[in-house]
Formats: structure tokens, sequence, C-alpha cells
């Protein structure tokens, strides 16, 4: 159950992600929730969860919404896994840690997304056009990223996960 | 340990590569995940499907709220729609004021033997007083030099004729420009409809158009009609030029007199280009 557990969230948070934040959406941007608890997961429990998640999430993601598999299961392994090996090195309590890699993943998902697709010729808008969506979608995980912590950690404490090192 | 880091290390490399080669692969040929698509597809939708309604719920009691922001996008949209409307309305209503001019253009369109192209003037030679101009058509629907310019004229009541206004004089891919019969370097040869005598029209500095008969005994009163005699061999033959307004008998061996053309060249906005095979 505890091993289970990040990916039981992670599977709410995507539903929620694709159904109720699809009615929140402000100025037409949603924020991506199921990004910031990938950030959380993979910063407190290491490169071999965060890897699993990435994986995880990304091909839920790719299998839903996108008619070619593998870009959102690249970019989120990559994520996960690059923040798990930060592990070692930073605070479970520490607010900014989550606040700059929120921060700095949300804006390299969107860019590294927007790379991918250009490159495969989907959509080839000039990077100037996608600046503006890219900058509320931070802000807007940014706003939401403290009440998540909340739930995280309060969920994490009730169910009891410890965190391990290896 | 160090084993085991090279591994994982490894293992996180073959992933990379792995979805790369999925992303390529897919892309090119959109095939391979339909199997995965149904098996998630099956388990999230419906979960999904009440996440989805509760969402609906919510968003329509508090969507008045968030989306103040569309609400006055739209406001500016339904302005500019407004005023589009306006627009068209005032065009509207200008073609039913313009009723009688569009009726007389049937009924000349009706007379009109040759093949003819309506055009529409673009722009006037401010430096020769509105004599010549340039019209929008030109190459490409078929209009030559000499092309004859024409419009249609009001007479009296229920009576239209094919008023002249000139000829084209030099022409392009889309646009031709036309020299009027009241521009000083235009002659035309006129024909009394009365009595067939026949003289010659120029225009004039002042935008009038002045001319002569050929010989000093011709019947000719101050308010017959005049049309293209045909003669040199540019003007066909009837085209309605205008009216006399006064004569002028001197000495001399010809009749000078004044007519008044039948279209009015500063109220001319559309014309219709003859176009004849020489």
């Amino acid at each position: 159950m505890k091993k289970v557990f990040p990916f039981i969230i992670l599977f709410l948070s995507f539903v929620i992600q694709s159904t109720l934040f699809q009615f929140v959406s402000i100025m037409d941007i949603i924020p991506n929730i199921s990004l910031l608890f990938l950030v959380i997961f993979s910063i407190q429990l290491g490169e071999y969860y965060g890897g699993l998640l990435g994986l995880f999430l990304g091909i839920m993601t790719d299998s839903m919404y996108l008619g070619f598999f593998g870009i959102n299961t690249l970019i989120y392994f990559i994520i996960g896994y690059l923040l798990g090996t930060f592990k070692e090195n930073v605070y479970r309590e520490d607010y900014l840690t989550y606040y700059s890699a929120v921060a700095v993943m949300s804006v390299a998902y969107n860019m590294i997304f927007y790379l991918i697709i250009f490159f495969l010729r989907i959509n080839t808008d000039s990077l100037l056009e996608i600046i503006r969506p890219i900058i509320l979608e931070t802000i807007l995980n940014l706003i939401l990223l403290y009440p998540v912590l909340k739930i995280e950690f309060y969920l994490i404490d009730k169910v009891g996960i410890k965190v391990k090192y290896y | 340990m160090e084993n085991k880091k090279l591994i994982k290390r490894l293992a996180v490399v073959i992933i990379c590569l792995l979805l790369i080669i999925a992303i390529g692969y897919t892309s090119v040929y959109n095939v391979g995940t339909n199997t995965g698509k149904n098996i998630i597809g099956t388990v999230t939708s419906p979960i999904q499907k009440v996440f989805y309604n509760i969402g609906r719920v919510f968003s329509n009691s508090y969507e008045s709220i968030l989306e103040i922001y569309k609400v006055r996008e739209e406001n500016i949209q339904l302005k500019e729609r407004v005023y589009e409307l306006t627009n068209e309305n005032r065009i509207l209503l200008d073609i039913v004021e313009n009723q009688e001019y569009l009726k007389n253009e049937y009924e000349m369109r009706q007379m009109i033997d040759y093949d003819y192209v309506k055009s529409q003037i673009i722009s006037r030679d401010p430096n020769n007083w509105f004599q010549k101009f340039t019209i929008d058509k030109g190459t490409n629907e078929g209009i030559k030099n000499d092309d004859i310019i024409v419009h249609a004229a009001e007479l009296e009541e229920d009576l239209v004729v094919i008023g002249l206004v000139g000829k084209v004089i030099d022409v392009g891919n889309n646009w031709s420009k036309v020299i009027t019969i009241a521009d000083i370097n235009s002659s035309i040869s006129f024909r009394n409809i009365k009595n067939n005598s026949s003289g010659i029209l120029k225009g004039q500095i002042d935008n009038t158009i002045k001319g002569y008969t050929f010989s000093k005994d011709d019947e000719i009163k101050v308010g017959d009609a005049l049309v293209t005699s045909g003669l040199g061999e540019i003007y066909t033959q009837n085209l309605y030029i205008g009216k006399v307004i006064s004569l002028e008998r001197d000495d001399g061996l010809t009749i000078d007199l004044q007519v008044e053309p039948v279209v009015d060249f500063q109220e001319l906005h559309n014309v219709y280009v003859l176009k004849i095979e020489r």
C-alpha cells in the first residue's frame, strides 16, 4: 500500500487534471496539477521512484490524449529522474526547493514539448506565440503549489510513508 | 555500489532512447497506441465522468466570476459586430435609395450589344481636373487600348441611353487609364439625331465640351441631342453624348457649339467597358 500510494495520488491528480480543472481555466490556461505532484514526489522519494512515477504519469497522459506516443512520457520521466537525484541534498520541509523546482520544471516541460512537436512538424508556431501561455501556466502552478504541498504533507503523514535513503 | 549506479544510469539512457524511438515511430505511422488507449480509457473513463460532471455543476455556478475576462472580450466582439451591422445597414439603405439608378443600369445592360466589363473607378488624376481616371480592370479581363467606356444615363422618365464616358488609353494587368470626352486631348465626331448633320467635339480645359459642325448650313438648334457618328473608328455609332446648350454662328465656315454631356463625370463611380473587336 505504501509503495503504491504515490501512484494512486498521481492517478487521481491526473483524473482531476483532465476533468475538474478543465472548468477552472483562467484565460484558457489550465494549471498542471499532476506535474506538481510528480515534482513533489520525486524530490521526496528519490530518482528511482521519480523515474517510475514519471513513466507512469507520462504513459497515462500519452495514451489518453495524444495521437503519438512518448512525448509526455519522455519529459515526465526525465523530470522525475532528474529531481530525484537532488533528494539527498534537500530538506523535505524546505518550501523554496519545491517552488524553484516547480518553476523550472513548468517552463522546461513546455519548452521541451514545444521543441519536440516543432521538430516533428506537428506545430510550427513561433516561439513568441507560446511564451504567454507558458508563463501563465507557470504562475498558476506556483499559486497552486502551496495547497498541493499542504495536502501532500498531510496525506504522507497520515499514510506514514517513510522517506528512505538509497 | 558503483556498478549499481552505472546500471541505473544506463537504464535511464536506454529508456530515454526507447521513448524517443517511440515518439518518432508513432509520429510517422500513428499506430500502436490503440491498445494502451483502450485499457487506460476503460479504467479512467467512469472516474473521469464523475469528476467531469462534478466540475460541470461547479463551473456553472462560478463560471461568471472566473470568466470576467472572457465576458469583456465578448463585449468588445459584440460591439464590433454592431458596428459591422450598422455599416451593412447603411450600405443596404444606400442600395434602396439608389434603386432608380440601378434600374437605369439594368436597362442599359439590356441595350448593350457588345461584350462588356463592369468596373469601378479606383483613382482620379488630380492634376488634370478629373478628366482622366483609373479603373480596376485591365488586360486580365480582356481590356485593350481604345475600348469604350460607357455609363447609363437617364434622359427623361423611363428613357435610358448609353452615355459615352471616354476611352481606354493605357492598360495594365489589373488597371486601365481612361480619358473622358471632356478631356482636352479628346475629340469625337458627332451626329445630330434629328437630321444627321455632323461635326467634331473637343474637350476643353474647363471641363466643358465644345465643337463645330462641318458645314455652316447645317440645321442645328439648342437642345438637339448628339450621338457618336462612328467616324474615326474609335467610338462606335449611336452612343449618346449630350445635348447642345449653346450655339454661335460667326462668319466662318462652321457653327461653334457647346454640349452638356449626359454623364456627370464627377458623379461617376462605376463604369462599363465595352470590349470591341476591331
